[in-house]
């Protein structure tokens, strides 16, 4: 009943007429796009009106859901009114999940809402197994990271200890191991170096050969250990006799040599001459182990074309020769720029043999 | 006013193991028939305001309680609220949803379905989970260690009464 009765002058007719009206009009609530005016003659009826009332604002707020619009006051009371409430409710709690997992939060679930949940659901178990996924191989690539760290340490340190061994053996083939100075195939490899940079430079360079006077016999009568100990002072007083950048070798057996890198014949002299005279002072305070040495010193011209070192060294060792020959314990010097060789002899150094 | 002689600890509920055979569940229209009643006597003798300020009361210390028994130590926010609703749920108190909460403001918004007290109650015109109101203020306050004025501002009918609540840091 829209009303107590219809209006008091209305017959049936009219009351069928009031109630086609009355719901016209609910029909138009229901399906039009605007809420249609209420005929004049309906306006008066409290219950037709509190209904359409009612129905006007299911209409606003299903309006306003449709637009994703959650605020509209819900005030119609009963199972309608609980179930657009119900659905704002709803919504307003899945869109604070949505923001709790953009903030990275994955434990909520949401038990409710259907296929809205399921989706849901769905996508944080997804976004969970990428993120863990993610993770696994973050600490894969972190393991990995640290297992080619270690690698690389190890390689690095095995470069190192390969280049030290490297040139620990590079050491041991140019170095003589009795004497520590250098050996006969270091000498030849840095000696000619130094006579193509003297060609270069237009300067002339000396070489010295010497040995020990009377080895043999040192060897035979005190020993070969003391004839190693004779070797080891004569390398180390001819180091300490000698520029840093003279070449100084053992030759082999007892012999020595020294090459002077752009130094006059005279400065050459000089230095033997210093030699030789340090050779004595400890044949003075080593009486153990008395020696004396002779030298043959040659030198390089720039002018001369054609000479290797072969030939320098050849010169050199006649010198030496000359200098056994005249008395040992003594320099001759080879003089032969011009093929002309001169001899010169130093005077003999003290000795105490 | 007389001596009070009671004051409430989880150990006052004693072993729930000793009902052997009843278990730890109880029909929900016996507790309401407690809590009803107990409303209908306490507006008797103190009136309306004052006995939903007693149930408010109430709930609040029920909820600190609960919180130490359920809920202890330090957790993040979400954590507390996903613990809070299993929890809820496994008790049969109701369904916990947030809608809204930004704790540097001190303000939530929240809804529980299907309480306890209330779903299924034929609508009326006035809020009704004064109870609950203290009992969600007690949780949240000892999870923030802040006090929380919560009130319910809205509740429906759609099958199982659903109440909203505010909760504001006071």
């Amino acid at each position: 009943m829209l009303q107590n009765k219809p209006p008091s002058d209305s017959g049936p007719d009219n009351a069928d007429t009031f109630f086609d009206t009355a719901l016209d009009i609910l029909g138009d609530y229901l399906t039009k796009n605007k809420v249609p005016p209420v005929p004049p003659d309906l306006q008066n009826n409290a219950k037709l009106a509190g209904l359409l009332e009612q129905i006007a604002e299911v209409r606003s707020v299903l309006a306003g859901l449709s637009q994703g619009n959650l605020s509209i006051p819900v005030t119609l009371h009963g199972h309608m009114g609980g179930l657009l409430k119900s659905f704002q409710g709803n919504v307003r709690h899945m869109l604070w999940m949505i923001n709790q997992v953009a903030d990275g939060k994955l434990v909520n679930h949401i038990d409710y809402m259907g296929d809205f949940a399921k989706s849901f659901n769905t996508m944080t178990n997804a976004i969970q197994t990428a993120k863990a996924a993610i993770e696994y191989q973050k600490e894969l690539y972190a393991k990995l990271a640290d297992e080619l760290k270690i690698e690389v340490e190890a390689k690095i340190k095995a470069q190192e200890a390969l280049k030290h061994e490297l040139e620990h053996q590079q050491e041991l083939a140019s170095t003589d191991a009795l004497t520590g100075i250098a050996n006969r195939r270091s000498f030849l490899a840095q000696a000619n170096l130094e006579i193509n940079r003297c060609r270069r430079n237009n300067t002339m360079l000396c070489v010295s050969m010497m040995d020990v006077d009377h080895f043999k016999t040192i060897n035979d009568t005190l020993g070969h250990q003391v004839g190693d100990k004779v070797l080891r002072h004569l390398a180390a007083t001819i180091t300490q006799n000698s520029r840093s950048y003279d070449i100084v070798a053992r030759y082999g057996g007892d012999e020595f040599i020294i090459l002077f890198p752009s130094t006059t014949m005279e400065n050459a002299f000089s230095a033997m001459e210093r030699l030789n005279k340090s050779i004595a002072s400890s044949r003075s305070s080593c009486k153990e182990t008395p020696y004396a040495i002779s030298i043959g010193l040659a030198a390089f011209f720039p002018s001369q074309k054609d000479l290797t070192l072969e030939d320098i060294i050849n010169k050199a060792d006649k010198a030496l020769y000359m200098a056994k020959k005249t008395g040992r314990n003594r320099i001759f010097v080879m003089r032969d720029e011009e093929e002309s060789i001169e001899e010169e002899l130093s005077e003999p150094a003290n000795t105490t043999a | 006013m007389s001596e009070k002689l009671y004051k409430f600890s989880w150990d006052l509920i004693g072993d729930i193991g000793a009902r052997e055979s009843l278990g730890p569940l109880v029909r929900v229209e016996v507790y309401r028939l407690m809590q009803f009643c107990f409303r209908d006597i306490l507006e008797k003798h103190y009136g309306a305001e004052q006995a939903d300020n007693l149930f408010r009361e109430t709930g609040k210390l029920a909820g600190e309680h609960f919180y130490k028994q359920f809920l202890p130590g330090e957790m993040d926010f979400n954590t507390f609220v996903e613990k809070t609703q299993t929890i809820l749920r496994d008790l049969g108190v109701g369904i916990l949803r947030i809608e809204s909460a930004n704790l540097e403001e001190g303000k939530l918004v929240l809804t529980v379905g299907e309480d306890l007290d209330c779903s299924g109650l034929p609508e009326i015109d006035h809020e009704f989970c004064a109870y609950d109101e203290g009992f969600i203020a007690g949780i949240l306050g000892s999870y923030v260690k802040r006090e929380f004025l919560v009130r319910e501002i809205d509740c429906w009918c759609t099958g199982a009464r659903t109440c909203r609540f505010s909760a504001d840091i006071v």
